[in-house]
């Protein structure tokens, strides 16, 4: 069932609007609906990250198909920023504002700051949330949750059941509080962030893998009473784990190295290219011996661009 | 007057990008400040800021004036002795000369990376450089824009937070001083971290962003003469200016379309208007009906006013300051400055 969360009008009288498809158990009536738990997967707050896409799609597909096995609610919201998807832009048009900044959001702003108003109380009272991400379009990420130490200890039960290669609870200091996520937290709703794959693509097996993963959590929130399938046990990491390998130059950047794997400490990761003379302006190498889990995906490079990052102190 | 770099990135397959500031002074002897200059024995008092986006054409436009200024007043030696004065007209020249409002290579915003990070990306290494370069100043202004399609009337933002004061904005002797209470996007601009690390920081606000506006930006530029004068960092006697209203955010009164369309304004900013008053029409763009007109909710003046063509429902498309609103206090709004989200 396809339910309008938050709609206004644009100028040339079409509708923008944040739009949820609900799935609850057979003959569930309104008042029933009410009393059960709930859970609300959110992705595309970023117009240009799609791997949500077929997470999402994945997930309803498992629901439709065995809707006797549904013992809660569970809202997907495919598309939070439908003009950015269709725009093939990360932020809102019209206003360049990127909407993941703009959480709990304020109804008597503008109608971007509403309609995210709006998508929060309609998340309140959810048992979990899933807030989809890929990577942007920079960067190529390993299926990974990311967790505020603030809120570890409430979403680490979730978050290793998440079928996530990897865990990353981030230092408070770090995290942006204008957030989807951040908001739904601090109203009490369990809420994972998922980062995965690239911006503007769709990674072959990070949708099922997630889909897998929100059905098991789904298992344990008692929304889900079907099979479970088998979920990996994620690496779990804090900040100081993992290191970073920034550019220094500008340039373009090749990887000399597969995504996702083992690095030795002063192995070399890729070059910066002068590409018109033909000469090596960098030459970038794993800082520690761990696991690749984010490589540069854009070739041009600013100084300061993110390269990599390598997860450190695995045994 | 010295020229500096205060930063410089390489750019893929452009030139480097460069940002200039000027730095005026008298030393004690009368001498202007020249490269030769000892300028760590001035006392660092003004600094002033514009064009960390790259449309901020008319704050780029004020400080390159205010530049001219202070160069023939220092020659003039109508500067206080031992006062060093800081511009930065344009801190984002790389998005600025190619007509984008942000970082040209990911979107973003450097004003919204401050007080920046040395080793991390492009735009947060900017705001590193630069605010090692602008901070320590007793003043801080920076020349902002509003991230809404719209105009203000000039007045000068300032952010509550230690050191903040009723009356500091008055000494501009622009027409308003509007006091912001900081949000959780707040807490990476300029303007707070100034204020965090102990610059009397202000924001002024002129009429236009992408376009320039003459008449606006020399009463900017006089306007800043005028409080630099007050606080004794130059000689240049002006009359008073405004008696500047005060006001908190809260006290403006917003107006929004409920409807989306063509938006046709019947107001100007600054517009005395009362209660009923009409302010703007919404027309259907397929058929030309006025499917909504909007009426002023109180008395007052147009303090702000939407500038796009077309409108969604809910835009916000007018603030209106109501009259006998002064409030040193701001109103009594007083937020969390270390956590705006408390």
């Amino acid at each position: 069932m396809r339910i309008e969360v938050s709609a206004r009008e644009l100028a040339t009288g079409e509708k923008l609007r944040i739009v949820k498809s609900r799935f609850a158990p057979e003959g569930a009536g309104n008042d029933q609906i009410d009393g059960l738990p709930r859970a609300c997967v959110v992705t595309g707050i970023h117009g240009d990250e799609l791997e949500g896409q077929l997470a999402a799609y994945e997930l309803a597909r498992r629901l439709r198909e065995n809707p006797q096995c549904l013992t809660g609610v569970v809202d997907i919201y495919p598309a939070v920023n439908s003009t950015g998807i269709g725009a093939i832009e990360r932020g809102i048009p019209q206003f360049d504002l990127d909407m993941n900044r703009v959480f709990p959001g304020n109804n008597s702003a503008s109608p971007f700051e509403s309609m995210a108003a709006e998508l929060i109380a309609d998340v309140k009272g959810a048992a979990i949330a899933f807030d989809i991400h890929s990577s942007n379009v920079f960067l190529r990420e390993l299926p990974q949750i990311r967790v505020n130490e603030v809120s570890a200890e409430d979403l680490m039960p979730y978050a290793r059941r998440a079928n996530a290669d990897f865990v990353w609870v981030h230092g408070n200091s770090t995290v942006l509080k204008g957030t989807f996520a951040f908001s739904a937290n601090a109203m009490g709703v369990p809420t994972l962030v998922v980062e995965a794959g690239v911006g503007l693509r769709i990674t072959p097996g990070v949708g099922e893998q997630l889909a897998d993963g929100m059905l098991a959590v789904l298992s344990d929130v008692g929304i889900w009473n079907g099979p479970v399938p088998h979920v990996r046990t994620p690496i779990v990491s804090s900040d100081g784990e993992v290191s970073f390998v920034n550019a220094d130059v500008a340039g373009v950047f090749v990887p000399t190295v597969e995504f996702c794997r083992e690095v030795q400490e002063g192995q070399l990761i890729g070059r910066i290219l002068d590409c018109g003379n033909g000469e090596v302006l960098q030459e970038l190498v794993a800082p520690v011996t761990g696991l690749l889990f984010t490589l540069r995906e854009y070739p041009i490079v600013y100084p300061g661009s993110l390269i990599a990052r390598v997860l450190g102190g695995l045994r | 007057m010295i020229q500096r770099t205060v930063a410089e990135l390489a750019l893929p397959y452009r030139d480097p990008f460069v940002i200039q500031s000027f730095s005026f002074g008298i030393d004690e002897a009368g001498k202007p400040l020249s490269d030769g200059s000892d300028i760590d024995s001035f006392e660092r008092s003004a600094c002033f800021i514009a064009g960390l986006r790259g449309d901020e054409v008319q704050q780029t436009f004020v400080c390159a004036r205010l530049v001219a200024r202070l160069t023939e007043m220092e020659q003039a030696g109508l500067l206080a002795p031992g006062k060093l004065v800081m511009v930065i007209p344009c801190a984002n020249p790389a998005s600025m000369g190619i007509g984008w409002r942000f970082w040209p290579g990911d979107k973003t915003d450097i004003n919204r990376m401050f007080p920046g990070y040395d080793k991390g990306e492009a735009t947060q290494r900017v705001a590193a450089a630069l605010f090692e370069h602008v901070s320590g100043y007793r003043y801080g202004v920076h020349f902002a824009s509003f991230y809404l399609q719209g105009d203000f009337l000039p007045h000068v933002r300032v952010m509550h937070g230690p050191g903040s004061d009723g009356n500091n904005g008055a000494d501009f002797g622009l027409p308003f001083v509007l006091h912001h209470v900081p949000g959780s996007f707040d807490t990476t601009t300029l303007h707070y971290n100034w204020r965090l690390w102990d610059t009397e920081a202000y924001s002024l606000y002129t009429k236009e962003t992408e376009l320039v506006d003459e008449e606006s930006a020399e009463n900017i530029v006089r306007s800043v003469l005028r409080f630099l004068n007050a606080r004794g960092i130059v000689n240049w006697p002006d009359h008073r200016g405004y008696r500047s209203t005060q006001l908190g955010e809260s006290v403006l009164v917003a107006v929004q379309t409920s409807t989306g369309g063509i938006f046709c304004p019947h107001v100007q900013l600054g517009d005395v208007i009362r209660k009923g008053h009409a302010l703007a029409s919404i027309v259907d763009p397929l058929n030309g009906s006025v499917k909504e007109t909007l009426h002023a909710p109180c008395d007052g003046a147009v303090f702000y006013k939407a500038r796009t063509p077309l409108v969604n429902e809910q835009t916000l498309a007018f603030q209106i300051v109501p009259p006998n609103v002064d409030d040193t206090s701001g109103s009594g709004i007083r937020g969390n400055f270390l956590d705006p989200e408390a």
